[in-house]
């Protein structure tokens, strides 16, 4: 039991980096605009559908095709949020959840009518081989998925933290009006934020539909996974995101330690309990 | 000019005769599932609607109807009427339970719980073999054969008999529930969902009232999952899934919510509609989804909106229990 | 009022005060902080039953927290509120609402989209157990109940005098009518103290006069009425009680014409120039 810990504890830490990938996406989006975008797992999905058709069909390579996708992905986030999202930012929670799932259907089902419903794999350059690192078989793919995801978190985080835009975030997301009185364009920054939201997930799709496979349903249980992520981490907080899709990523992978048929229900037993013992999310302090 | 009772009386009339005009074939099949969808998203709309509690897990409680009366049925011979309760009760139990856990807290984060809830359900449904056998489901759950003094024994399962056993099911389902909105208690879950701090200042506990709302909702939910088995014959983990509580979210919305019998029209127009305009199976869903977004941003009020415009056009006062819902 | 004289000696039972006649409302030591900082401090001063206390400060001086407290929205840092002899902490705003304390919002609260009459029946669910399987079954009682609740609306609507706004959706009142419908729910519940968070807010002089004398007439119905003002010489008049609460603790207590010649009162009237504002 204890030699094979360690690589369940790869897969989940490689799983959760990509939960909290898309978490962070949801998160600006719903910390900053109020908006349960029941639609993000959707991004998610275009962003492996968008690099398997760059790669598979139009051969495009790899790398560059992981970037047009987010990019192409993101763009439509900020088309989305012009058209759609827009409208629903002073709305009540319901009619932006009925909205986004309306949204979810449809993204997912154009999905469906474009690609068919067969799972597919994005050909990437990546040796099948596996890499051993002491006492854990890896792959190329893993550990570029990996890196990419982690840099990428990271470079969000220093982002928010340091530049102006992301000083302008973080001041929008506590104090709107406040902000929008401080000259912040707050439209325009909430458009780019969609975007940017967008993008992440797209991402995730990209990278974890190299090394599993891509399918036009695999949004919807993306969106609740997420929707668990930022419960855990405490609505709206970024730290709190990241912290909580690696928690959600490790326990699930452990959990199958113990069942594999109950894996999926790991997260959302956590999220009850949270919800019982810390409603303010794990990582929140009061 | 007809009149309320009048219009109630034609359309009673017209379902009715339905099996007339419609035969034993694939219509009446619709209007059946036309009945027993509609008294899952009429008993929706009482949550979502009237208590303004967003429930995304309203197929968990359809699933635990549907399970609860096939499992009694084909291990203990419990005939349908007695399954139907005992589904409606396990789903009703299973809402006071979850929603005593959770509806402290309302807004998003009970809103993901209840995807949750109905994610577990479903997980069970498929793990838990031994009992429901998976994914392979529980054939066989039939309509009952009930002895009538003077007529005989009656079969339900043909299309006919059962068409008239859920119009009538779902004549009473929706009574109750409109009865139960326009009462006391629904006052409290209108108060509920118009101003929740206002509420507790004039003594109405939102904990409370949330929790009375989400189980008497699961109760009919159950009925309903009872009533689909029975018709059906067979249940599998499908019944669980999110698809199911949209397209009952979808009714409510496009029926008008909060009024009850806005959503029942909604299921009309949402099981027959389709079939009726011959979309394409795979067209259908995108239509459906854009149709959602159309709807909620724009007519927010739903169905009902244009009928009570209508009324008002042709000089009779809506129905004025009704409070105009001015905003989604 | 009957009902209400009932749930209120129902509270005073359950309280286990033997009929005794102690205050509505005793307020000891009682302190709020938020994090590191502190809004209230040693708060403590009591209401009797009947008559109309009110109580006063400048802006920030934590009087909307100590409506909070008192009615359960917020839980006290420090101390002890008794209503009736008996403790409220810990119990819900609901809860406390059924012992017969009833509050308004200084943020005028209406139900948006029910009609007047309907928001001020509303109120008058105040006290009815919640019971939907029974009234399922016996709507001839359902039914008698919101008879009795449109009645009391009515009237209840004439008191305030928005008798002629009874079918109007809540949010096409102007703003001083949606503060006087916000006071008409609360009197639906029947409370025996009714807490007022800046009634004359935001209204003109003869609205403000209007709602003051409406207090006046609901002491003299023997409610007992609380209010929260900032302005001084609104509350003058009608009040039989000021108590003064200054950076969060209570400078002076007692009848309105004492208070003002308090060297305390007057240093902080001069302070803050609320006197000037108050005009």
């Amino acid at each position: 039991m204890i030699e094979i810990l360690p690589q369940y504890l790869f897969n989940g830490v490689l799983v959760g980096a990509n939960y909290a990938l898309i978490a962070l996406g949801l998160t600006v989006i719903f910390g900053l605009m109020n908006i349960a975008n029941f639609a993000h797992g959707q991004f998610y999905m275009m962003g492996g559908f968008m690099a398997y058709v760059l790669t598979a069909s139009l051969g495009i390579g790899y790398f560059p095709a992981i970037v047009i996708a987010v990019l192409v992905v993101a763009a439509a986030g900020v088309v989305l949020d012009r058209l759609i999202f827009f409208r629903l930012r002073a709305k009540p929670l319901i009619s932006s959840v009925l909205v986004t799932i309306g949204l979810s259907i449809l993204l997912e089902n154009l999905a469906l009518l474009l690609w068919g419903p067969k799972p597919e794999a994005i050909p990437s350059p990546f040796s099948k081989m596996p890499v051993v690192l002491g006492p854990i078989f890896a792959s190329e793919a893993r550990l570029f998925a990996l890196g990419v995801t982690f840099a990428t978190i990271a470079a969000v985080h220093v982002a928010l933290r340091y530049t102006r835009w992301g000083k302008a975030v973080r001041a929008t997301f506590q104090q709107p009006e406040a902000a929008a009185l401080s000259g912040i364009d707050v439209d325009r920054l909430y458009a780019a934020c969609f975007g940017i939201g967008a993008g992440l997930a797209a991402l995730g799709g990209a990278l974890l539909g190299s090394i599993f496979f891509v399918h036009p349903t695999m949004g919807g249980i993306a969106t609740l996974k997420a929707f668990i992520v930022v419960i855990l981490g405490g609505m709206g907080s970024f730290p709190g995101a990241i912290a909580g899709g690696l928690l959600l990523g490790i326990s699930e992978s452990l959990g199958t330690l113990v069942s594999s048929a109950y894996k999926d229900a790991i997260g959302f037993i956590l999220v009850i309990l949270i919800l019982l013992y810390r409603p303010d999310g794990l990582f929140r302090r009061a | 000019m007809i009149g309320r009772r009048g219009a109630f009386a034609l359309v009673a009339l017209l379902l009715a005769a339905a099996p007339l005009v419609l035969g034993e074939g694939y219509y009446l099949h619709l209007m059946i599932m036309f009945a027993i969808f509609a008294i899952a998203a009429a008993s929706l709309d009482l949550i979502v609607g009237v208590a303004g509690l967003l429930s995304l897990g309203h197929a968990a409680f359809f699933g635990l109807g549907a399970y609860t009366s096939a499992l009694l049925f084909l291990h203990a011979g419990l005939p349908m009427f007695g399954g139907m309760l005992a589904g409606a009760l396990v789903a009703a139990i299973a809402a006071a339970l979850l929603g005593a856990l959770i509806l402290k807290v309302r807004g998003h984060r009970f809103v993901i719980t209840t995807v949750a809830f109905a994610e577990i359900m479903r997980l069970v449904a498929y793990n838990w073999v031994d009992l429901t056998r998976g994914q392979m489901g529980l054939p066989g759950v039939l309509a009952p054969r009930i002895p009538v003094p003077g007529l005989g024994v009656i079969d339900f399962n043909t299309k006919t008999a059962f068409y008239y056993l859920a119009l009538v099911v779902a004549g009473v389902c929706v009574f109750a529930l409109r009865r139960i909105a326009d009462g006391p208690a629904g006052r409290g879950f209108a108060a509920l969902r118009e101003n929740e701090p206002l509420a507790e200042s004039v003594g109405i506990s939102t904990y409370h009232h949330a929790i009375a709302a989400f189980t008497i909702g699961a109760f009919f939910a159950g009925i309903s999952g009872s009533l689909y088995a029975h018709y059906i014959s067979f249940v599998g983990p499908d019944l669980f899934y999110f698809s199911y509580t949209t397209l009952f979210l979808v009714m409510v919305v496009i029926g008008g919510k909060g009024t009850i019998w806005g959503p029942v029209m909604g299921a009309f127009a949402f099981t027959l509609l389709p079939e009726l305009l011959r979309v394409a199976d795979e067209f259908r869903l995108v239509f459906f989804g854009g149709l959602l977004i159309v709807a909620v941003l724009f007519f927010p009020r739903g169905l009902t909106a244009g009928i009570d415009h209508l009324s008002r056009r042709f000089g009779r006062a809506p129905d004025a229990t009704v409070e105009r819902r001015a905003d989604a | 009022m009957p009902e209400a004289g009932t749930t209120a000696a129902s509270a005073q039972g359950a309280a286990g005060a033997g009929g005794a006649k102690g205050p509505m409302l005793e307020v000891r030591g009682v302190a709020k902080r938020f994090g590191g900082l502190t809004a209230l401090e040693g708060i403590g001063f009591d209401v009797p039953e009947g008559g109309v206390v009110s109580v006063i400060g400048p802006n920030g001086a934590g009087k909307t927290t100590l409506f909070n407290l008192i009615t359960g929205y917020l839980p006290p840092s420090e101390g002890e509120i008794l209503v009736r002899g008996g403790s409220i902490l810990g119990l819900t705003p609901s809860r406390i609402a059924r012992l017969g304390v009833v509050r308004t919002f200084q943020k005028t609260e209406v139900f948006p989209e029910l009609t007047v009459g309907r928001c001020v029946e509303t109120g008058a669910l105040c006290g009815r157990p919640l019971r939907p399987v029974r009234d399922l079954f016996r709507p001839a009682e359902a039914r008698a109940f919101a008879e009795r609740a449109r009645a009391r609306s009515e009237e209840i609507l004439a008191l305030v005098g928005l008798a002629d706004k009874r079918d109007s959706l809540s949010t096409n009142l102007s703003y001083g009518e949606q503060r006087l419908l916000e006071v008409a729910v609360g009197l639906a519940a029947e409370p025996a103290l009714l807490l007022l968070d800046e009634p004359a807010s935001g209204m003109n002089a003869e609205e403000a006069g209007h709602i003051m004398s409406l207090i006046r007439r609901l002491a003299e119905r023997g409610m007992t009425v609380c209010l929260v003002e900032h302005n001084m010489k609104v509350v003058m008049r009608i009040s039989d009680r000021v108590v003064v609460i200054n950076h969060g603790r209570v400078i002076a207590d007692g009848p309105p014409a004492t208070v003002a010649r308090d060297p305390q009162v007057v240093a902080a009237y001069l302070g803050q120039g609320w006197a000037d504002a108050g005009g």
